[in-house]
Protein backbone atom coordinates (compact mmCIF):
# COMPACT_ATOMS: atom_id res chain seq x y z
CA UNK A 1 0.00 0.00 0.00
CA UNK A 2 1.40 3.41 -0.92
CA UNK A 3 2.14 5.80 1.91
CA UNK A 4 2.86 9.49 1.92
CA UNK A 5 6.61 10.06 1.40
CA UNK A 6 7.18 11.73 4.76
CA UNK A 7 5.29 9.10 6.69
CA UNK A 8 7.17 6.38 4.82
CA UNK A 9 10.51 7.99 5.70
CA UNK A 10 9.53 8.03 9.36
CA UNK A 11 8.63 4.37 9.23
CA UNK A 12 11.95 3.51 7.58
CA UNK A 13 13.92 5.49 10.19
CA UNK A 14 12.08 3.61 12.91
CA UNK A 15 12.82 0.29 11.20
CA UNK A 16 16.53 1.06 11.27
CA UNK A 17 16.37 2.01 14.94
CA UNK A 18 14.47 -1.16 15.73
CA UNK A 19 17.15 -3.29 14.09
CA UNK A 20 19.82 -1.78 16.32
CA UNK A 21 18.17 -2.14 19.74
CA UNK A 22 18.89 -5.25 21.79
CA UNK A 23 16.61 -6.99 24.25
CA UNK A 24 18.94 -6.42 27.17
CA UNK A 25 18.66 -2.67 26.73
CA UNK A 26 15.11 -2.88 28.00
CA UNK A 27 14.72 0.81 28.76
CA UNK A 28 15.39 1.49 25.12
CA UNK A 29 12.99 -1.28 24.10
CA UNK A 30 10.23 0.37 26.10
CA UNK A 31 11.01 3.79 24.69
CA UNK A 32 10.97 2.51 21.13
CA UNK A 33 7.95 0.22 21.20
CA UNK A 34 5.63 1.67 23.82
CA UNK A 35 3.80 3.94 21.34
CA UNK A 36 3.12 1.03 19.01
CA UNK A 37 1.88 -1.26 21.77
CA UNK A 38 -0.27 1.45 23.34
CA UNK A 39 -1.76 2.34 19.96
CA UNK A 40 -2.69 -1.24 19.17
CA UNK A 41 -4.16 -1.78 22.64
CA UNK A 42 -6.10 1.48 22.55
CA UNK A 43 -7.64 0.58 19.21
CA UNK A 44 -8.40 -2.95 20.37
CA UNK A 45 -9.71 -2.22 23.87
CA UNK A 46 -11.34 1.14 23.10
CA UNK A 47 -10.49 2.38 26.59
CA UNK A 48 -7.63 4.69 27.52
CA UNK A 49 -7.12 3.50 31.07
CA UNK A 50 -7.26 -0.12 30.04
CA UNK A 51 -4.80 0.55 27.22
CA UNK A 52 -2.35 2.23 29.61
CA UNK A 53 -2.62 -0.55 32.17
CA UNK A 54 -2.34 -3.29 29.58
CA UNK A 55 0.65 -1.58 27.99
CA UNK A 56 2.41 -1.72 31.35
CA UNK A 57 1.38 -5.35 31.71
CA UNK A 58 2.76 -6.09 28.27
CA UNK A 59 6.21 -4.76 29.08
CA UNK A 60 6.14 -6.32 32.52
CA UNK A 61 5.45 -9.69 30.97
CA UNK A 62 8.06 -9.10 28.29
CA UNK A 63 10.72 -8.14 30.83
CA UNK A 64 10.09 -11.19 32.97
CA UNK A 65 10.24 -13.51 29.98
CA UNK A 66 13.01 -11.75 28.08
CA UNK A 67 15.24 -14.80 28.51
CA UNK A 68 12.84 -16.67 26.19
CA UNK A 69 13.23 -14.13 23.39
CA UNK A 70 14.92 -15.70 20.37
CA UNK A 71 17.13 -13.45 18.32
CA UNK A 72 15.76 -14.87 15.07
CA UNK A 73 12.50 -12.98 15.66
CA UNK A 74 12.04 -9.22 15.71
CA UNK A 75 11.46 -7.60 19.09
CA UNK A 76 8.47 -5.83 17.60
CA UNK A 77 6.89 -9.12 16.56
CA UNK A 78 7.52 -10.68 19.97
CA UNK A 79 6.05 -7.70 21.87
CA UNK A 80 3.01 -7.62 19.64
CA UNK A 81 2.41 -11.32 20.30
CA UNK A 82 2.27 -10.54 24.01
CA UNK A 83 -0.08 -7.61 23.41
CA UNK A 84 -2.41 -9.71 21.25
CA UNK A 85 -2.57 -12.39 23.95
CA UNK A 86 -3.38 -9.78 26.59
CA UNK A 87 -6.23 -8.44 24.46
CA UNK A 88 -7.58 -11.95 24.01
CA UNK A 89 -7.38 -12.58 27.77
CA UNK A 90 -9.40 -9.47 28.40
CA UNK A 91 -11.87 -10.41 25.69
CA UNK A 92 -12.61 -13.64 27.54
CA UNK A 93 -13.40 -11.67 30.67
CA UNK A 94 -16.99 -10.69 29.97
CA UNK A 95 -17.45 -8.97 33.30
CA UNK A 96 -14.57 -6.66 32.48
CA UNK A 97 -16.15 -5.86 29.15
CA UNK A 98 -19.40 -4.88 30.83
CA UNK A 99 -17.73 -2.44 33.20
CA UNK A 100 -15.58 -1.02 30.43
CA UNK A 101 -18.67 0.00 28.51
CA UNK A 102 -19.83 2.12 31.44
CA UNK A 103 -16.54 3.88 32.04
CA UNK A 104 -15.84 7.42 30.99
CA UNK A 105 -12.41 6.56 29.66
CA UNK A 106 -14.01 4.89 26.64
CA UNK A 107 -13.19 6.14 23.19
CA UNK A 108 -15.56 8.13 21.02
CA UNK A 109 -15.36 7.80 17.24
CA UNK A 110 -15.74 11.57 16.83
CA UNK A 111 -12.43 12.13 18.60
CA UNK A 112 -10.80 10.07 15.94
CA UNK A 113 -12.47 11.83 13.06
CA UNK A 114 -11.53 15.25 14.46
CA UNK A 115 -7.91 14.36 13.82
CA UNK A 116 -8.50 14.61 10.11
CA UNK A 117 -8.76 18.41 9.89
CA UNK A 118 -7.08 19.24 6.62
CA UNK A 119 -7.20 22.66 5.06
CA UNK A 120 -6.16 21.35 1.68
CA UNK A 121 -9.50 19.74 0.95
CA UNK A 122 -12.96 21.21 0.72
CA UNK A 123 -15.28 21.17 3.74
CA UNK A 124 -17.54 18.70 1.97
CA UNK A 125 -14.68 16.34 1.26
CA UNK A 126 -13.51 16.80 4.85
CA UNK A 127 -16.95 15.91 6.18
CA UNK A 128 -17.07 12.83 3.97
CA UNK A 129 -13.62 11.72 5.12
CA UNK A 130 -14.59 12.28 8.75
CA UNK A 131 -17.67 10.15 8.26
CA UNK A 132 -15.68 7.38 6.59
CA UNK A 133 -13.12 7.28 9.41
CA UNK A 134 -15.91 7.13 12.00
CA UNK A 135 -17.63 4.36 10.10
CA UNK A 136 -14.44 2.31 9.78
CA UNK A 137 -13.78 2.80 13.51
CA UNK A 138 -17.27 1.64 14.45
CA UNK A 139 -17.17 -1.21 11.96
CA UNK A 140 -13.85 -2.53 13.25
CA UNK A 141 -15.27 -2.45 16.76
CA UNK A 142 -17.96 -4.89 15.64
CA UNK A 143 -15.55 -7.29 13.96
CA UNK A 144 -14.63 -10.63 15.52
CA UNK A 145 -11.37 -10.35 17.46
CA UNK A 146 -9.12 -12.05 14.92
CA UNK A 147 -10.41 -10.02 12.00
CA UNK A 148 -9.98 -6.82 14.00
CA UNK A 149 -6.43 -7.79 15.00
CA UNK A 150 -5.44 -8.48 11.42
CA UNK A 151 -7.03 -5.28 10.16
CA UNK A 152 -5.25 -3.10 12.72
CA UNK A 153 -1.90 -4.77 12.23
CA UNK A 154 -2.21 -4.35 8.48
CA UNK A 155 -3.60 -0.85 8.16
CA UNK A 156 -2.62 0.91 11.37
CA UNK A 157 0.75 -0.72 12.04
CA UNK A 158 1.54 -1.23 8.33
CA UNK A 159 2.80 -4.77 8.90
CA UNK A 160 3.08 -7.23 6.05
CA UNK A 161 1.04 -10.40 6.02
CA UNK A 162 4.01 -12.63 6.84
CA UNK A 163 4.77 -10.73 10.04
CA UNK A 164 1.09 -10.68 11.00
CA UNK A 165 1.00 -14.45 10.58
CA UNK A 166 3.99 -14.83 12.90
CA UNK A 167 2.41 -12.56 15.50
CA UNK A 168 -0.86 -14.46 15.47
CA UNK A 169 0.82 -17.85 15.26
CA UNK A 170 -0.97 -18.82 12.09
CA UNK A 171 -0.39 -19.19 8.36
CA UNK A 172 -0.34 -16.35 5.86
CA UNK A 173 -3.33 -17.85 4.05
CA UNK A 174 -5.37 -17.66 7.24
CA UNK A 175 -4.34 -14.04 7.71
CA UNK A 176 -5.51 -13.24 4.18
CA UNK A 177 -8.82 -14.93 4.87
CA UNK A 178 -9.38 -12.91 8.07
CA UNK A 179 -8.35 -9.72 6.31
CA UNK A 180 -10.66 -10.40 3.39
CA UNK A 181 -13.65 -10.87 5.70
CA UNK A 182 -12.74 -7.75 7.70
CA UNK A 183 -12.33 -5.59 4.61
CA UNK A 184 -15.54 -6.91 3.09
CA UNK A 185 -17.60 -6.18 6.21
CA UNK A 186 -16.14 -2.70 6.54
CA UNK A 187 -16.87 -1.97 2.90
CA UNK A 188 -20.45 -3.14 3.36
CA UNK A 189 -20.79 -0.77 6.30
CA UNK A 190 -19.29 2.10 4.30
CA UNK A 191 -21.72 1.42 1.48
CA UNK A 192 -24.70 1.47 3.85
CA UNK A 193 -23.69 4.78 5.43
CA UNK A 194 -22.71 6.58 2.23
CA UNK B 1 -15.41 -4.72 -19.98
CA UNK B 2 -16.24 -6.70 -16.87
CA UNK B 3 -14.98 -4.95 -13.78
CA UNK B 4 -13.80 -6.51 -10.56
CA UNK B 5 -16.62 -7.69 -8.33
CA UNK B 6 -17.02 -6.46 -4.78
CA UNK B 7 -15.53 -9.70 -3.52
CA UNK B 8 -12.58 -9.45 -5.86
CA UNK B 9 -11.90 -5.91 -4.68
CA UNK B 10 -11.98 -7.01 -1.05
CA UNK B 11 -9.69 -9.94 -1.84
CA UNK B 12 -7.32 -7.64 -3.69
CA UNK B 13 -7.02 -5.39 -0.63
CA UNK B 14 -6.43 -8.50 1.48
CA UNK B 15 -3.54 -9.54 -0.75
CA UNK B 16 -5.37 -12.29 -2.60
CA UNK B 17 -4.99 -11.44 -6.24
CA UNK B 18 -4.58 -13.42 -9.42
CA UNK B 19 -2.44 -12.50 -12.37
CA UNK B 20 -5.58 -12.06 -14.41
CA UNK B 21 -6.98 -9.56 -11.93
CA UNK B 22 -3.65 -7.74 -11.79
CA UNK B 23 -3.67 -7.46 -15.55
CA UNK B 24 -7.21 -6.08 -15.47
CA UNK B 25 -6.36 -3.48 -12.82
CA UNK B 26 -3.43 -2.30 -14.92
CA UNK B 27 -5.74 -1.84 -17.89
CA UNK B 28 -9.01 -0.69 -16.29
CA UNK B 29 -9.06 2.90 -15.02
CA UNK B 30 -12.34 2.41 -13.17
CA UNK B 31 -11.15 -0.55 -11.13
CA UNK B 32 -7.79 1.09 -10.57
CA UNK B 33 -9.54 4.20 -9.23
CA UNK B 34 -11.90 2.16 -7.03
CA UNK B 35 -8.98 0.30 -5.47
CA UNK B 36 -7.01 3.50 -4.98
CA UNK B 37 -9.98 5.18 -3.28
CA UNK B 38 -10.50 2.26 -0.94
CA UNK B 39 -6.83 2.08 -0.07
CA UNK B 40 -6.86 5.83 0.51
CA UNK B 41 -9.72 5.49 3.01
CA UNK B 42 -7.89 2.79 4.93
CA UNK B 43 -4.69 4.80 4.73
CA UNK B 44 -6.44 7.83 6.23
CA UNK B 45 -7.92 5.68 8.94
CA UNK B 46 -4.50 4.26 9.86
CA UNK B 47 -2.96 7.73 9.97
CA UNK B 48 -5.82 8.97 12.12
CA UNK B 49 -5.41 6.21 14.65
CA UNK B 50 -1.65 6.70 14.87
CA UNK B 51 -1.85 10.44 15.41
CA UNK B 52 -4.77 10.26 17.78
CA UNK B 53 -3.20 7.45 19.84
CA UNK B 54 0.01 9.48 20.15
CA UNK B 55 -1.99 12.26 21.79
CA UNK B 56 -3.80 9.88 24.13
CA UNK B 57 -0.64 8.34 25.49
CA UNK B 58 0.35 9.61 28.90
CA UNK B 59 4.02 10.08 29.77
CA UNK B 60 5.36 6.67 30.69
CA UNK B 61 5.83 5.96 34.37
CA UNK B 62 9.45 5.17 35.15
CA UNK B 63 9.56 1.44 35.38
CA UNK B 64 11.70 0.10 38.19
CA UNK B 65 12.90 -2.89 36.25
CA UNK B 66 14.56 -4.44 39.26
CA UNK B 67 11.21 -4.33 40.98
CA UNK B 68 9.74 -6.20 38.02
CA UNK B 69 11.96 -9.20 38.61
CA UNK B 70 10.04 -12.32 39.42
CA UNK B 71 9.92 -13.08 43.14
CA UNK B 72 12.74 -15.40 44.09
CA UNK B 73 10.40 -18.13 45.16
CA UNK B 74 8.87 -18.30 41.69
CA UNK B 75 12.17 -19.08 40.00
CA UNK B 76 12.81 -22.75 39.23
CA UNK B 77 16.50 -22.62 40.05
CA UNK B 78 15.69 -21.44 43.57
CA UNK B 79 13.61 -24.52 44.20
CA UNK B 80 16.28 -26.82 42.76
CA UNK B 81 18.95 -25.23 44.93
CA UNK B 82 16.73 -25.50 47.98
CA UNK B 83 16.08 -29.17 47.29
CA UNK B 84 19.81 -29.79 46.93
CA UNK B 85 20.55 -28.01 50.20
CA UNK B 86 17.89 -30.03 52.00
CA UNK B 87 19.21 -33.26 50.51
CA UNK B 88 22.71 -32.43 51.69
CA UNK B 89 21.48 -31.34 55.09
CA UNK B 90 19.65 -34.65 55.57
CA UNK B 91 22.47 -36.71 54.11
CA UNK B 92 25.29 -35.36 56.24
CA UNK B 93 24.02 -36.69 59.60
CA UNK B 94 23.45 -40.12 58.08
CA UNK B 95 26.95 -40.17 56.70
CA UNK B 96 28.49 -38.90 59.89
CA UNK B 97 26.39 -41.31 61.93
CA UNK B 98 27.43 -44.25 59.82
CA UNK B 99 31.09 -43.26 60.09
CA UNK B 100 30.87 -42.86 63.85
CA UNK B 101 29.08 -46.21 64.06
CA UNK B 102 31.93 -47.85 62.22
CA UNK B 103 34.41 -46.19 64.50
CA UNK B 104 32.50 -47.36 67.52
CA UNK B 105 32.58 -50.97 66.42
CA UNK B 106 36.29 -50.77 65.81
CA UNK B 107 36.81 -49.19 69.15
CA UNK B 108 34.84 -51.94 70.86
CA UNK B 109 36.90 -54.56 69.12
CA UNK B 110 40.05 -52.82 70.14
CA UNK B 111 38.90 -52.58 73.72
CA UNK B 112 38.00 -56.27 73.84
CA UNK B 113 41.36 -57.17 72.40
CA UNK B 114 43.11 -55.03 74.92
CA UNK B 115 41.22 -56.73 77.71
CA UNK B 116 42.27 -60.10 76.42
CA UNK B 117 45.86 -59.00 76.14
CA UNK B 118 45.75 -57.48 79.58
CA UNK B 119 44.26 -60.61 80.95
CA UNK B 120 47.00 -62.67 79.42
CA UNK B 121 49.74 -60.38 80.66
CA UNK B 122 48.35 -60.22 84.14
CA UNK B 123 48.25 -64.02 84.53
CA UNK B 124 50.66 -65.31 87.07
CA UNK B 125 50.77 -68.60 85.27
CA UNK B 126 50.91 -69.03 81.51
CA UNK B 127 47.71 -70.49 80.09
CA UNK B 128 49.21 -73.86 79.07
CA UNK B 129 50.34 -74.25 82.71
CA UNK B 130 46.99 -73.52 84.22
CA UNK B 131 45.69 -77.13 84.38
CA UNK B 132 48.86 -78.17 86.33
CA UNK B 133 48.51 -75.17 88.62
CA UNK B 134 44.90 -76.03 89.34
CA UNK B 135 45.83 -79.63 90.12
CA UNK B 136 48.51 -78.53 92.55
CA UNK B 137 46.08 -76.18 94.27
CA UNK B 138 43.55 -78.96 94.65
CA UNK B 139 46.15 -81.34 96.19
CA UNK B 140 47.28 -78.66 98.65
CA UNK B 141 43.72 -77.97 99.69
CA UNK B 142 42.94 -81.66 100.14
CA UNK B 143 46.09 -82.24 102.26
CA UNK B 144 45.22 -79.40 104.64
Amino acid sequence: MDMEPRARAEWIAQDVEELEVEIEDFDRVIELYRPMIFRFLLASLRDRDAAETTTQDCFLRAYRSRHTFRADAAIRTWLMQIAVNLVRDQGRNRRLQFWRRTRSSGVDAQELADRLANREISPEAQALLNEQVKTIWEATGDLPAKQREVFYLRFVEDMDLNEIARILGTREGTVKAHLFRAVHKIRERLRRTS
Amino acid sequence: MIHLSSGQISRWIAGQRTECEAQHVRECETCHADLAALESEFLAFGRCVREWAAEQQKPPLPLNLRGLERPYLSRPWVWRLGAAVIAVAIGIPFYVGRRSGDDEAVQKNNARLMEQVQAQLSRSVPTPMEPLMNLMLEERDSSQ
